[in-house]
C-alpha cells in the first residue's frame, strides 16, 4: 500500500485516539462492581443454596417411593446406575438388594429423572465432588448386605412426575442427603467393596430361560376362567411398579393385553423378574391349554409339542418383534 | 553544573559539620561514614527494586482483575498484598530444571545477566536530591546501556533453552530492544539540549525553577512528542505490551523463558518487572521533573528554597506520622491474631526444648513484638506532635550539642522528593499496566515499521524541533514562559477529556446493570468484595 | 502425513518445523498445526486432526436414541444447543412428527439456540482478541457468557452441556420470570456490544492485526467447503435460517450480516471476527422477537416413549454457530440408529489454514485460526 503524508498522518491519529478510546473503558472497569464471588467461603450463602431448581447436581433416590421399575437404569445413557431387584419368595413383594449410582461415571444428563415413574430418582443442588477416594462416589442407596422393599403404587395412584427441583423449590428444601453422603470420612485402608451378594439376583444381561424347577401358584387358578379373570391374575403376577417398560403405560393394561391377546410376549415385565415372567407364561400357556403346563408343575415340558403350544419368540426378549405401538393417550 | 562533589557526599558532610561541629575534609572517620553511607544505598537501591518488583506483581495483578472485572489476589496478607512472597517462596522450593539437550552454561547463566542489568540501572536512579547511589556525569547514557544488557540475558536464555520458541522469543527481543534503542535515545536527546547535561541530577535540575510547567514535557510541543516516542520506545525496550513479543504466550508459548522454571524464572520475572520501574522513572527523570515537586521551586538539593527550609519542621512531622501507620498496623494485626497465635504455639511440639520454656519464650516474644510496634506507634506520633511544637530544635540542640535543624532539612527535603518521585512513578507505572490489559500485541513486522518508519523520525524532528524552539522562542524568555503554560493547559485539556470519557463509558452501562442485577454498578478499586 | 512431512526432513532444506499444539495456548484444544517457517515467515501449515477423537459417531449407533442426546452436548461443546437442536430435528424427521413439535416448544428452542449463538460468538470473538494479545476484553465477555450459562442454568439445570431438547419437543417450559430477565439482559448486552467494539474492534492495532489476513474470497470459501460465519465473512449471503428455514425462523425479522471489508478487503479474518459480532446483534433481535411473542401451549409433542423409527433415514440441517451444522440418522427399525453421522462447520475451516497461511508470519498463523473459530471437539467427534 503506497503511504501517502495523509494516511501516514491518519494512522499515528488512528492508533492514539484508538489507544486513548479502549484506556477509557479499562479505567471506567476500575470504577465498576466485579462480576465474580469468592468461591467457596467468601459468599452470602452457600452455592447450593443460589442455584436454580432445575439444577443437576448430584443424583438422590427416595427410596421410600422407587417402585424398583429400573426405568431410570434403563434410560442410562452409560449404565451408571446399578439396580437389582427381585420378588421375595415369601412375601411376593418386589425387594432391591442393590441401588447403586456412580457418581464419578454420571455425566448429569437428566434422563434418569425424566421417565422415573413417582419421581424418585432427582438430581440436588450438590456438585462439589471433590474427594480422595473415587470408592466414595458411588452413592449406594441400598445399604451393604440388606434390602430395600420397592414401594408399590396403590391403585390410582397419581404419581408427583413433577421434577423434585421444583417440588423442593415449592416447600422451600433443599436436599441436603447427597452433601453428607459425598463428604463421608474417606475409608482409610481402602476396602474396594465387593458387589453385595442376594439370592435371587437376576442377571439381566442372561437370555430368559422358563426355569422347570418351579410350581406355579397362579397358573391353577385360571383354568377354565373368563378372559377378565385371567387378566385379573395376570396383574397379580407383574411386579405392579407401572414401569412401562412393557410398552404399555400401566401393568393392568399389559396384564388385559396379554388377557384378551393384543400382546403375545409374557416375557416384558422387567421388574419382576424371573418370578413375573415365569408365572405369566404359564399362567397363560395353561389357560390357553386349559390344563397346566408341565413347567406349572415344576416338570420338563415333553420335547416337541410343547415348542407349538408356547409362544415361540418367548424364549428372548430381546427379539420380541417390534410391531406394537403403545398408546401413549 | 555544580556537581564537582557526589550529592550523597555532600550530604553525609553537612551531617558531619553540623552534628558534631568538624570539618569533614580533616576529620579522619569521615571515609568511615562515606563508606557507610555508601553501603547503606546500595542496600536500599537493592532492596527497593527487589521490593518494587515484588509489590509491582501484586499491583499488576490487582489492576488487571478490577479491569477484567475481577477482584484478584486477595488471601495472602491485608488486602493479599503479601501474595508475592507465597509465590516468591514457591518458585524458589521448585525444582532447579535444565534439559538435557540445553547449552548448560548459557542456560544457566542467562537470569543472572537479566537482574544484573536491572540492578545496575538502579545505581544511577534518582530517587532524590541526595538519594542517588552514583551521580555519574553520563547517567542517562549509562542507564540506557546497561538496560540493554537485559537483551543479552534473554537472547542467552533464548538460544541455550534449546527450544524453537525461546529461539524465536530472544530472536524478536534482539530485534526489537536494538531497533528502539534508537528512537528512545534520538527521544531522550530533546531534553538533554534543554539541559545540556548528561547526568541524571542536571538533567532533573534543569527541570525545576517555576513549579510544573518547568517540566521537560512542557517545554515544547516537540517534547511532548518526544516523551510518548521515548515513552513507547522503553515499553517496547522493557517487553511490555504492545510489544511482549517475545514473550508473545499466545504465539510464542511463553518466548524465551519458555524452558525456564523455579528460581531462575523467578530471576527473570523480577528482571522484567523492575525494568518497568526503570522505564517508568527514565521517563520521570527526563520529562516529567523527576523529584521536582509540582508547586515549589528546588534548584538543588542543598539550595532549596527558603520557604522549604522553613516548612522542613511541619514536613518531618508529616513523614514521622506517616512512618508510623505501618508500625501501628503490625501491632494491631498482631493483637488481632494474638490469642489463635497463643493457641497455635501451645499445640505445636517443638523438640528439643523443654516445652515449658519454649513456651514462655514463644509467647513474650509475640508480646514483645507486639509491644514494641505499638510502642513505636505511639512514639512516632509523640515524635510528629513535638516536632510540631515551637522550640524543639533549640531544647534539643541545648541539652545535647546535636544541631537538629541543619539535619532534619536534608532528610525532610529528600523525603518529600522520594516521595513525590515515587509517586509520579507510580502513575506511569500504572499507565503501564493499563496499556497492557488494553492493547493487543503488534506483529513483528509492524513493530519493525513503527520504529523506523514512525518513532525515528518524529523523534529526529522532535530533536530538530526543540534546537529551533530553544534558539528562536526562548530567545524571548516570557514567550518561552507563555508556551510553557499554554502546553501544561493543552495536557490539563487532554487529561480531562480522558476523566470524561471515563464518566462516559461508565455511565453507558450504569442503569442498564442496576437495572439487570438490583445491585449498584459503583464499586471503588481499593474495595474487596 | 508421513509423506508430507518428508520434504521437512530433508536435510538440505533451512525451514523449521514448528508443533503448533497439541499443547498449545493457542490452538484452543487439542489441534497440532505443523507450521513450517523461515524464522518468523510460514512457508506451509498441516493441520493435523483426530486428537480429540472420541468415537461419538460410534455412540450413536450403540446408545437410545434419546440416549444420544447428551452426546450431542459434546460434538460441540461451546453452543451445545444448536447441536442439540440438529439432533432433535434429524430424529424428528425419521419419526416424521415434525409437524407435530408444538409452537410452543419451537420457540423455547429458538430463544435457547439464539442465546447459545451469542455465548458461541463470546468464546470465538473473545479468544480472537486474546490471541492477539489483549487480554481484558476476553473476560467482558466471559462475563457475559455466565450471565448466559446462568440463563441455561434456570432453563435446564446444567451450565454447558445442556441435554435441554428432546426428540419431540423440549426437557421443559421456560421458567417464570426467565423471558423478562433476558430481556432486561438484553438492554444491558446491547450497549455492551458497543462498548467492546470501542476497546477492542476498533482499536488500530487489532485492526492491523487482523485486516488483509488471510483472505478467503468467495470461490475459494465455496471451494474448500466453509460454512457459517466464515462462508458469510468471504461476502456470501447463506444462512440455513434464512436459505433452507426450519422451526420458527421464518417468523422472525432478522438480517444475515456478511463481510464487505470492514477495514481490508472482504473475507479477511477481521470480517470473520466482525459478521460474528454483527450476528450476535442479530440473535439480540431474534430473542427479543421470541420472548415477546413466545405463544401459550405445550412443550412436547406425543411421542411414544421408546423411539423406534421405520427403516428409513433423515437428514436435519441447523444454523449452528460455526456453520451448518447437519445430522444424517439412518434407522434400521431398531431401539438405537444404525448409523449416525454429524457434519460439522470446524472440519473443512481446519483444512482451509493450508492454502492461507503460507507468505504469512507466526502472528498471523495465530490470529488466521483464532478468526476461524475451530473447536476442537467438532473437530474430530
Amino acid at each position: 500500500m503506497a503511504v501517502t503524508i495523509k494516511s501516514y498522518i491518519d494512522n499515528i491519529k488512528d492508533a492514539a485516539s484508538s489507544v486513548f478510546e479502549g484506556m477509557s473503558v479499562t479505567m471506567s472497569y476500575m470504577f465498576r462492581r466485579p462480576s465474580t464471588i469468592q468461591y467457596p467461603d467468601r459468599i452470602p450463602k452457600p452455592v447450593h443454596e443460589m442455584l436454580p431448581a432445575r439444577y443437576r447436581g448430584f443424583l438422590e433416590v427416595d427410596m421410600d417411593i422407587c417402585t424398583a421399575c429400573l426405568a431410570c437404569e434403563r434410560a442410562c445413557p452409560i449404565e451408571c446406575i446399578k439396580i437389582d431387584a427381585a420378588k421375595d419368595k415369601e412375601t411376593r413383594r418386589l425387594v432391591m438388594s442393590r441401588f447403586d449410582i456412580d457418581i464419578a461415571k454420571c455425566m448429569f444428563c437428566g434422563l434418569c429423572s425424566e421417565p422415573c415413574p413417582t419421581g424418585a430418582i432427582t438430581h440436588t443442588p450438590h456438585f462439589e465432588a471433590a474427594n480422595a477416594f473415587v470408592e466414595n462416589l458411588t452413592f449406594r442407596f441400598v445399604p451393604q448386605d440388606s434390602s430395600v422393599e420397592a414401594f408399590k403404587p396403590f391403585k390410582g395412584y397419581d404419581a408427583p412426575r413433577k421434577r423434585r427441583g421444583d417440588v423442593l423449590e415449592a416447600m422451600g428444601l433443599v436436599h441436603t442427603a447427597a452433601r453428607t453422603r459425598a463428604f463421608k470420612p474417606p475409608p482409610l485402608d481402602l476396602p474396594r467393596l465387593p458387589p453385595p451378594k442376594v439370592a435371587g439376583v437376576v442377571d439381566k444381561a442372561a437370555k430368559f430361560e422358563l426355569p422347570t424347577d418351579r410350581v406355579s401358584s397362579f397358573a391353577p387358578k385360571v383354568i377354565g376362567a373368563t378372559k377378565e379373570k385371567l387378566a385379573v391374575v395376570l396383574e397379580e403376577v407383574m411386579a405392579g411398579t407401572d414401569c412401562g417398560t412393557c410398552d404399555w403405560p400401566t401393568c393392568k393394561e399389559y396384564a388385559e393385553a396379554l388377557a384378551f391377546g393384543k400382546d403375545d410376549n409374557p416375557h416384558k415385565c422387567e421388574p419382576g423378574g424371573v418370578d413375573s415372567k415365569y408365572e405369566a407364561d404359564v399362567v397363560l400357556r395353561s389357560w390357553k391349554a386349559g390344563a397346566l403346563v408341565p413347567e406349572a408343575k415344576g416338570e420338563a415340558p415333553p420335547a416337541a409339542p410343547a415348542e407349538g403350544a408356547a409362544p415361540a419368540e418367548g424364549a428372548a426378549p430381546a427379539e420380541a418383534p417390534a410391531a406394537d405401538t403403545p398408546a401413549e393417550s | 553544573m555544580n556537581s564537582e562533589l557526589p550529592a550523597l557526599q555532600k550530604v553525609a558532610d553537612a551531617i558531619i559539620a553540623a552534628a558534631f561541629g568538624v570539618d569533614p575534609a580533616t576529620w579522619p572517620l569521615t571515609e568511615l561514614v562515606y563508606l557507610a553511607f555508601m553501603g547503606a544505598a546500595a542496600g536500599a537501591v537493592f532492596g527497593f527494586a527487589l521490593n518494587f518488583a515484588g509489590f509491582f506483581i501484586f499491583f499488576e495483578r490487582r489492576i488487571a482483575a478490577r479491569m477484567q472485572s475481577r477482584i484478584g489476589p486477595n488471601r495472602v496478607g491485608p488486602q493479599g498484598l503479601l501474595q508475592f512472597m507465597v509465590d516468591g517462596l514457591k518458585c524458589l522450593f521448585k525444582e532447579d530444571l535444565v534439559p538435557t539437550e540445553a547449552d548448560q552454561p548459557l542456560f544457566r547463566m542467562a537470569p543472572y545477566f537479566v537482574v544484573l542489568g536491572m540492578v545496575l540501572a538502579f545505581a544511577a536512579m534518582p530517587f532524590s536530591s541526595a538519594l542517588i547511589a552514583t551521580d555519574i556525569n553520563i547517567g542517562i547514557l549509562f542507564v540506557l546501556g546497561v538496560t540493554s544488557l537485559v537483551v543479552i540475558g534473554v537472547l542467552m536464555g533464548g538460544w541455550g533453552s534449546n527450544s524453537k520458541w525461546a529461539l524465536l522469543g530472544g530472536m524478536r527481543s534482539a530485534a526489537q530492544v536494538i531497533s528502539y534503542e534508537i528512537p528512545a535515545g534520538l527521544a531522550a536527546m530533546t531534553v538533554i539540549i534543554i539541559s545540556g547535561s548528561l547526568s541524571m541530577q542536571d538533567l532533573i535540575a534543569a527541570q525545576g525553577g517555576d513549579g510544573i510547567v518547568s517540566w521537560g514535557i512542557f517545554h515544547s510541543p516537540f517534547t511532548v512528542a518526544a516523551f510518548f516516542v521515548f515513552f513507547v520506545a522503553q515499553l517496547a525496550e522493557g517487553n511490555r505490551t504492545p510489544f511482549d513479543l517475545p514473550e508473545a504466550e499466545s504465539e510464542l508459548v511463553s518466548g524465551y523463558n519458555t524452558e525456564y522454571s523455579g528460581m531462575r524464572f523467578l530471576m527473570f520475572f523480577l528482571g522484567e518487572f523492575a525494568n518497568v520501574w526503570i522505564l517508568c522513572a527514565v521517563s520521570v527523570a527526563l520529562f516529567l521533573g523527576g523529584w521536582q515537586i509540582p508547586f515549589g521551586t528546588l534548584e538543588d538539593g542543598m539550595t532549596p528554597s527558603p520557604w522549604l527550609v522553613g516548612a522542613t519542621g511541619p514536613l518531618f512531622a508529616v513523614m514521622l506520622a506517616g512512618a508510623s501507620i505501618p508500625a501501628a498496623f503490625i501491632g494491631v494485626q498482631i493483637f488481632r491474631y494474638r490469642s489463635r497465635a497463643h493457641a497455635a504455639i501451645d499445640r505445636a511440639k517443638i523438640p528439643g526444648m523443654a516445652p515449658g520454656l519454649t513456651r514462655m519464650a514463644l509467647h513474650g516474644g509475640l508480646d514483645g513484638a507486639m509491644l514494641v510496634h505499638l510502642l513505636a506507634a505511639v512514639g512516632l506520633v509523640g515524635a510528629a506532635a513535638f516536632q510540631l511544637s515551637g522550640g524543639f530544635a533549640e531544647t534539643f540542640e541545648g541539652i545535647t550539642g546535636f544541631a537538629w535543624a541543619a539535619v532534619r532539612a536534608p532528610i525532610a527535603i529528600n523525603g518529600l522528593q522520594f516521595g513525590v518521585f515515587v509517586a509520579k512513578t507510580l502513575g506511569l507505572v500504572f499507565i503501564v499496566i493499563q496499556l497492557r490489559w488494553t492493547l493487543p500485541r503488534i506483529r513483528v513486522d509492524q513493530m519493525m515499521t513503527l520504529c523506523w518508519k514512525y518513532l525515528v523520525p518524529i523523534s529526529f524532528a522532535c530533536m530538530l524541533g526543540v534546537l529551533v524552539w530553544e534558539l528562536v522562542v526562548y530567545a524571548v524568555p516570557i514567550l518561552g514562559l507563555i508556551m510553557r503554560v499554554a502546553m501544561f493547559f493543552v495536557v490539563v485539556a487532554v487529561f480531562a477529556m480522558y476523566v470524561k470519557k471515563i464518566k462516559a463509558s461508565y455511565d453507558v452501562d450504569k442503569d442498564n446493570y442496576e437495572n439487570f442485577t438490583g445491585e449498584s454498578a459503583w464499586h471503588p478499586p481499593w474495595k474487596l468484595v | 502425513m508421513s509423506e508430507a512431512l518428508e520434504p521437512l526432513r530433508a536435510p538440505q532444506r533451512e525451514e523449521m518445523l514448528l508443533n503448533m499444539g497439541p499443547q498449545h495456548p493457542s490452538t484452543h484444544g487439542v489441534i497440532n498445526l505443523l507450521v513450517e517457517s523461515d524464522g518468523e515467515v510460514i512457508s506451509r501449515v498441516i493441520p493435523e486432526v483426530g486428537y480429540l477423537h472420541r468415537s461419538i459417531e460410534k455412540i450413536g449407533e450403540k446408545v437410545t436414541y434419546n440416549g444420544f442426546m447428551p452426546y450431542t452436548d459434546r460434538v460441540d461443546y461451546v453452543a451445545a444447543m444448536t447441536a442439540n437442536e440438529g439432533y432433535a430435528m434429524a430424529v424428528e424427521r425419521l419419526l416424521g412428527v415434525t409437524a407435530d413439535i408444538p409452537r410452543r416448544a419451537s420457540y423455547c428452542r429458538t430463544i435457547a439456540s439464539e442465546l447459545c449463538r451469542i455465548a458461541s460468538h463470546h468464546v470465538s470473538t473473545g479468544t480472537m482478541v486474546m490471541d492477539v494479545g489483549a487480554f481484558s476484553p476476553f473476560l467482558w465477555w466471559l462475563r457475559e457468557r455466565e450471565t448466559i450459562n446462568d440463563f441455561m442454568e434456570e432453563l435446564c439445570g446444567a451450565r454447558l452441556t445442556y441435554n435441554y431438547m428432546r426428540i419431540g419437543g423440549v426437557m421443559a417450559d421456560i421458567p417464570r420470570g426467565f423471558d423478562r430477565r433476558v430481556l432486561r439482559w438484553l438492554d444491558h448486552f446491547e450497549p455492551i456490544i458497543d462498548e467492546f467494539n470501542r476497546a477492542a474492534s476498533t482499536n488500530k492495532i487489532f485492526i492491523e492485526r487482523l485486516a488483509d489476513v488471510g483472505i478467503i474470497d468467495k470461490e475459494m470459501a465455496i471451494a474448500w467447503g466453509l460454512v457459517g460465519p466464515n462462508l458469510r465473512a468471504s461476502g456470501l449471503k447463506f444462512d440455513v435460517r434464512k436459505n433452507i428455514p426450519y422451526s420458527v425462523y421464518p417468523e422472525f425479522d432478522f438480517d444475515i450480516p456478511i463481510g464487505t471489508g470492514f477495514y481490508g478487503t472482504a473475507g479477511d479474518s477481521y470480517d470473520r471476527f466482525y459478521v460474528r459480532i454483527l450476528e450476535m446483534k442479530e440473535s439480540c433481535k431474534i430473542l427479543r422477537q421470541a420472548l415477546e411473542g413466545i405463544p401459550e401451549g405445550d412443550y412436547m409433542a406425543k411421542v411414544p416413549r421408546k423411539i423406534k423409527p421405520e427403516l428409513d433415514e433423515a437428514y436435519a440441517a441447523v444454523e449452528a454457530a460455526r456453520g451448518e451444522m447437519g445430522y444424517y440418522v439412518v434407522s434400521n427399525g431398531e431401539e438405537n440408529a444404525w448409523r449416525v453421522k454429524v457434519r460439522t462447520g470446524s472440519f473443512t475451516a481446519t483444512q482451509v489454514m493450508q492454502p492461507i497461511a503460507p507468505g504469512t508470519m507466526i502472528g498471523d498463523v495465530v490470529a488466521m485460526f483464532a478468526s476461524l473459530d475451530v473447536v476442537a471437539p467438532e473437530l474430530d467427534r
